[in-house]
């Protein structure tokens, strides 16, 4: 692409790789953008990422970033805004809420500038690969409506059938909810949750197939992202959300791709990780924030099972089912450094209480033993 | 001359910026927030924070109502304008919760000068709003009372700001009636009231009760007790009563003591988690020394004669089956 438009691209951008889950890419100005691992995982195509690779260079080609930046410092200086913060500060009543019109005014007009900026990035991304010769198919734009809907997935199988690979004797009542509170009623606080259409960024999805569906390439063809590419950025993605403690999305993107009959064992490993994880936690009596509640509204009911479980499962139960989980036959084929990570977490969690000094011993062991392992960023936090 | 223009526009944005944040910072300093815990079955379900966001017009504030779940994750906000309020209690039943305010045409008010305030009087009451989980306020109730308000100087205050505090003669309490509706009661100076509603917030009945120094209003399912203390500076002198839930007659007054006249100290009143049933505990006293200074003294002259228990069974006339177990 960039060699097809070198007038537009004269020097080569700057792309970073995100480690974020969550399906987006951005341009922050400078010949500087991000795609984030999310996205990689998502894409069906190279000619899908293409494109919001393309959408992304032409924000940064068309200074959009750079302009938003200048447009905000100007209108923070303008006499326009200023008599707007004294309006509010003269006013005896509802001061508040004219702040917030301040403030909503701008928003707004910065949304409806913004929502425009997308609609031209779209009409050059398109050129852009137009000159590089990929394909284009404005069905792509239909598909980012369904981004970031990981949680909100329904499983196959119940998700306690996830666990009986693992020997583990879990309790059908711990999949459910028992709390009293309010979280387990059924709640209907709608009204105003939807962010209102003038305070969208983006046009909607809809809006843009619609705008760009006559520029939808003749002889189409795609070119599926290499499944190591995808099977990586899973890898990362489960990685990254236990290495930040969200360990229920981090076993439930498990679950998700057990349903799509991933056999790595690799992710059995995870569950172990995942398990000693929540036991550790629980133990530093920080089980709550290692689970990462989400209110039910957000998710599908698997997903709340499943958070309800790790939430209910007793501590003594936890500690047996991390024991029964590491003597499973898939320990024969993981890799040594997982192995070693297995030793790792078994030593920082024997006994009722492993000094710091003694934690951060296991962890010199494990780093001297396996530098360059992913585990090693775990470990060296000790 | 370029850098001359660099300095010029930075001086203005630093001016325009300490605007932007002198706003912010006046705007922030009129918000005040109140929190409290909502309790069903002694267990925490959620938390409901009130917010004050603005003065709306001269009477009225501009109020948010954030009702939080048991793990503190925000479900539902409710905005609505009213005279100054402060939260008293809450409580909840069938997934209608009801709030319990104190409303002042003066709370929330800052005056600047003393003469001002000498002039004033406040219209108080107390306010029932009954909200359901669909965030929809099915009914606010109000009842005119007399407290004992003043005026003061605002604690910290940098101007020297009189503002107005008050408090009811007996504080707001809540209870929920198992799957009937509310208990309120209040007592200012004119009485002490025993008021049930609905769960959509209707009244139902009101009750006037006798005289005491300090109410604890109590329910166990759809039973409702009141227990009362007679005199404040007495370890006993407990007496107690139940209320008709369809009526709200008040059922004989008992004073609480044992067979041979010793007063009962009351320590616990609440629901047993096995039966649902209200029990009392406490100590007896001997009657010789119950008048002494409740303090040090005490301790010195042996004033607890023993334990006893009272299971409130309310198959029993009255409501309470007493077994008094005396540990010499």
């Amino acid at each position: 692409m960039i060699a097809a438009n070198k007038g537009l691209i004269p020097v080569r951008p700057l792309l970073f790789l995100d480690r974020n889950e969550s399906v987006n890419a951005y341009a922050i100005g400078g010949n500087v953008l991000a795609v984030n691992l999310g996205l990689i995982a998502y894409v069906n195509s190279r000619e899908e990422l293409a494109l919001i690779i393309a959408h992304e260079l032409s924000h940064n080609i068309l200074n959009h970033a750079e302009n938003a930046m200048r447009q905000k410092a100007e209108l923070l200086t303008s006499d326009e805004y200023n008599a707007s913060l004294k309006d509010v500060l003269s006013s005896k009543y509802g001061r508040l809420t004219k702040l917030k019109e301040v403030l909503e005014n701008y928003s707004f007009s910065r949304s409806r500038h913004t929502r425009y900026k997308e609609c031209e990035a779209d009409s050059l991304a398109i050129a852009l690969l137009k000159n590089s010769k990929i394909s284009f198919n404005a069905d792509y734009f239909l598909r980012l409506d369904s981004t970031d809907n990981e949680y909100r997935t329904a499983l196959l199988q119940p998700a306690k059938s996830y666990f009986t690979t693992y020997n583990l004797n879990l309790d059908d009542q711990w999949f459910v909810k028992k709390s009293k509170g309010l979280s387990a009623r059924n709640y209907n606080f709608s009204k105003g949750e939807d962010l209102t259409d003038s305070l969208k960024t983006h046009p909607e999805c809809v809006e843009r197939y619609n705008a760009t569906k006559n520029f939808n390439s003749h002889d189409v063809s795609y070119t599926p992202v290499p499944a190591s590419i995808r099977e990586t950025a899973d890898k990362m993605i489960v990685w990254n959300l236990y290495n930040k403690m969200n360990l229920t999305p981090a076993l439930f993107r498990i679950m998700l791709l057990k349903d799509k009959n991933n056999k790595d064992p690799w992710y059995d490993v995870m569950v172990y990780n995942i398990f000693a994880g929540l036991y550790y936690a629980d133990k530093k009596l920080a089980r709550f924030n290692s689970i990462g509640v989400v209110p039910k509204e957000l998710i599908s009911k698997d997903y709340y099972a499943t958070q309800t479980l790790l939430e209910q499962i007793p501590a003594a139960q936890l500690e047996s089912d991390v024991k029964m989980i590491g003597t499973l036959p898939f320990w024969s084929v993981a890799s040594v450094d997982s192995k070693g990570f297995k030793t790792f977490l078994t030593s920082v969690l024997s006994g009722d209480d492993v000094s710091k000094k003694q934690q951060q011993l296991y962890s010199k062991e494990f780093l001297a033993n396996y530098p360059t392992s992913i585990y090693a960023e775990i470990a060296a936090k000790f | 001359m370029k850098k001359i223009l660099c300095v010029l526009a930075a001086i203005s944005a630093v001016t325009s910026m300490s605007a932007q944040s002198k706003v912010f910072k006046e705007v922030s300093s009129d918000i005040s927030t109140e929190s409290k815990t909502i309790i069903s079955g002694r267990s925490v379900i959620g938390y409901v924070v009130l917010t004050q966001l603005e003065k709306a017009n001269q009477d009225s504030f501009n109020y948010k109502l954030t009702i939080m779940d048991e793990n503190l994750n925000d479900i539902g906000v409710v905005n609505f304008r009213e005279i100054g309020l402060s939260l008293e209690a809450i409580s909840f039943e069938n997934d209608v919760l009801c709030l319990g305010y104190l409303k002042s045409t003066e709370l929330g008010k800052d005056y600047s000068k003393k003469k001002q305030v000498k002039k004033l009087t406040s219209n108080d009451f107390v306010v029932t709003q009954f909200i359901n989980l669909d965030g929809k306020i099915l009914n606010t109730q109000s009842i005119p009372a007399t407290t004992s308000g003043s005026f003061a100087r605002t604690p910290y205050s940098k101007n020297n700001a009189y503002t107005y505090n008050t408090r009811l003669k007996k504080g707001l309490q809540l209870e929920a009636l198992a799957g009937k509706g509310f208990l309120l009661f209040y007592g200012d100076d004119n009485a002490s009231k025993v008021v049930n509603y609905d769960l959509d917030g209707k009244q139902i009945w009101s009750t006037k009760m006798a005289d005491a120094e300090s109410y604890y209003l109590n329910t166990a399912g759809a039973n409702i007790y009141m227990l009362m203390k007679n005199k404040a500076d007495t370890y006993g002198n407990y007496s107690f009563a139940s209320i008709d839930a369809q009526t709200g007659s008040v059922g004989k007054i008992k004073q609480l003591q044992d067979k041979e006249g010793n007063q009962l100290r009351v320590q616990t009143f609440e629901p047993d988690p096995t039966t649902g049933n209200l029990y009392i505990t406490g100590s007896i006293i001997n009657n010789r020394r119950n008048n002494i200074d409740p303090r040090i003294k005490a301790f010195s002259k042996a004033i607890n004669k023993g334990v006893f228990t009272i299971d409130m069974d309310p198959a029993a006339k009255n409501g309470l089956q007493g077994e008094i177990c005396v540990l010499e």
